[in-house]
């Protein structure tokens, strides 16, 4: 599914903020990314969803090498990633229903099922009654969960997060998890970059941990 | 300048929050003005080529032959000589009366006109689709009326045409250079979107978008604003036409209503609007394809 071969990453002139980086990530599997800020989770997770070519090493993704890959053939790569950003990343100007939609229309996908399964799915969430609300009316731990519920409304076989439970209390937290859980026994891997001590403690899942842009920790057997 | 306030033209549901910045409010602003200035150029062009037209399809067939004072009497025998040329359907001399009234706007009435020595002028009408040889006329003509001259027009038609020409043809590159200017203020707006959108671009990406997908929504807001300028643009234009039409037929009712469109000329100005619309389209399509195209 994700295989990373000793990959570096730096911007510009700009120093290492990966070096050396090697893991593998086999289908239906369950991560935690954890380390300091700074990092390099972040920029980690760039490089999965394909925001971000590697300064060196190889990275595989979906059995393809992303050097490879011409550049008309990602969009169809990203399309099988759902992403949650940090910073929620809503576009303000579209309603809750609109933001999660977006994945589905950029997929192609009939306005008959888009309506379905978004519904269904913002109700999950617990946000059934906010569906025509816009990001700014909603509270930070809100516009969260219409963020998750973007990532995941495309069913991806990889499901990344950043600090999906920033904004969140415990309990949401917790419940939040239990969706990337579910999505993860349905055969998803799912990535979930944390601080969360906590969450990582009651999800007995392996982790990958980063202190200065390489891979100090590789809890768990998440092994190349 | 003030950004037109238009309503919809239903512009389908946008996930890219064009139309938000300021620069792409003032885009149909920028193409009303281009295709004001456009529909003018054109239609004074077509008005004059159609003036031009009519003239011709009124003179051609027909000439004056005229016969100096000095030889009035010999007009009989140049009429006969006409007559008798073949091509010539009809020949018969002006009366006092009318030549009169030709002089009139410039000599007045009056006795005097009527001791001016004026030439003698005769109407020549030629047969359907015959030609003759204008020249040759002129010299069998000088034999009977010395000093005899033949005019078929054609040295006013062909300046007069001549004029329409240049003139059409400096219409036409009126409408390139507005084509350009549009394309360049739609380059220029659309690369202002790109950047005021950068983000929400980005995320479209990262879900997976093409290009194509993203550039589309820009195509479909410059093919919009496009044809919206277009029309209010051809509304003042055809305002500001009317408003000289009036004015001509004030100054000369002939004038004004000679200086008229065909159905089919107008035709012509009225796909102004789409030609807008297509060239903001393709031309932000373009665009933006280009500069996604330098990203990952």
């Amino acid at each position: 599914m994700v295989r990373f071969q000793n990959v570096g990453l730096h911007y510009g002139e700009g120093r290492d903020v990966l070096s050396d980086i090697t893991f593998a990530l086999g289908p239906g599997t369950f991560h935690f990314l954890t380390g300091p800020s700074g990092a390099g989770k972040t920029s980690l997770l760039r490089l999965m969803y394909l925001a971000q070519r590697p300064s060196c090493g190889k990275v595989t993704m979906f059995e393809r090498d992303i050097a490879n890959v011409p550049r008309d053939e990602l969009p169809a790569l990203r399309r099988r990633i759902g992403v949650v950003f940090q910073d929620f990343r809503l576009l303000e100007h579209l309603t809750a229903f609109d933001n999660v939609a977006l994945p589905l229309r950029v997929a192609g996908v009939d306005e008959a099922r888009i309506k379905t399964h978004v519904e269904e799915l913002l109700t999950w969430v617990g946000l059934g009654g906010h569906l025509e609300d816009r990001p700014v009316t909603l509270s930070g731990g809100q516009q969260q969960r219409v963020a998750i519920a973007r990532a995941v409304i495309t069913r991806p076989r990889l499901l990344l997060a950043d600090e999906p439970t920033g904004n969140v209390d415990d309990e949401i937290a917790v419940r939040l998890l239990h969706l990337f859980d579910e999505l993860h026994k349905i055969g998803t891997t799912v990535v979930v970059a944390t601080h969360n001590p906590s969450i990582v403690a009651r999800f007995a899942y392996p982790t990958l941990h980063l202190e200065d842009g390489r891979l100090t920790g590789d809890r768990r057997g998440a092994a190349a | 300048m003030r950004a037109l306030r238009l309503p919809s033209l239903c512009l389908p549901r946008s996930e890219v929050a064009l139309g938000r910045d300021p620069s792409g409010r003032y885009l149909p602003s920028i193409v009303a003005a281009m295709i004001f200035l456009a529909a003018v150029a054109l239609a004074g062009a077509l008005a004059l080529s159609a003036a031009a037209a009519r003239w011709q399809d009124a003179l051609s067939g027909t000439m004056t032959v005229e016969i100096p004072p000095a030889a009035s009497d010999r007009t009989a025998a140049a009429l006969a000589l006409l007559r008798a040329t073949p091509g010539i359907a009809r020949a018969e001399a002006m009366s006092r009366e009318r030549i009169d009234a030709l002089l009139e706007p410039w000599l007045g009435k009056g006795e005097r006109l009527v001791h001016l020595p004026v030439p003698t002028l005769i109407d020549v009408t030629l047969t359907s689709g015959a030609r003759v040889d204008t020249a040759a006329l002129e010299v069998r003509l000088a034999g009977v009326a010395p000093g005899a001259a033949v005019d078929d027009h054609r040295r006013w038609l062909d300046g007069v045409i001549g004029l329409a020409r240049v003139t059409f043809g400096l219409a036409l590159a009126v409408v390139a250079i507005v084509g350009v200017v549009a394309a360049g203020a739609v380059i220029f707006v659309t690369r202002a979107k790109l950047a005021a959108n950068r983000e929400a671009i980005d995320l479209l990406h990262l879900m997976g978008a093409d290009d194509h997908y993203i550039a589309g929504h820009f195509a479909r807001q410059g093919l919009v604003q496009g044809i919206q300028g277009g029309i209010v643009g051809l509304l003042a234009a055809a305002a500001a036409l009317a408003a000289m039409a009036l004015v001509l037929r004030a100054v000369d009712p002939a004038l004004g209503a000679r200086a008229t469109l065909s159905l089919g000329q107008a035709a012509t100005l009225l796909l102004l609007p789409p030609l807008a619309g297509l060239i903001a389209m393709l031309t932000a399509r373009r665009t933006v394809l280009s500069a996604l195209a330098r990203v990952i």
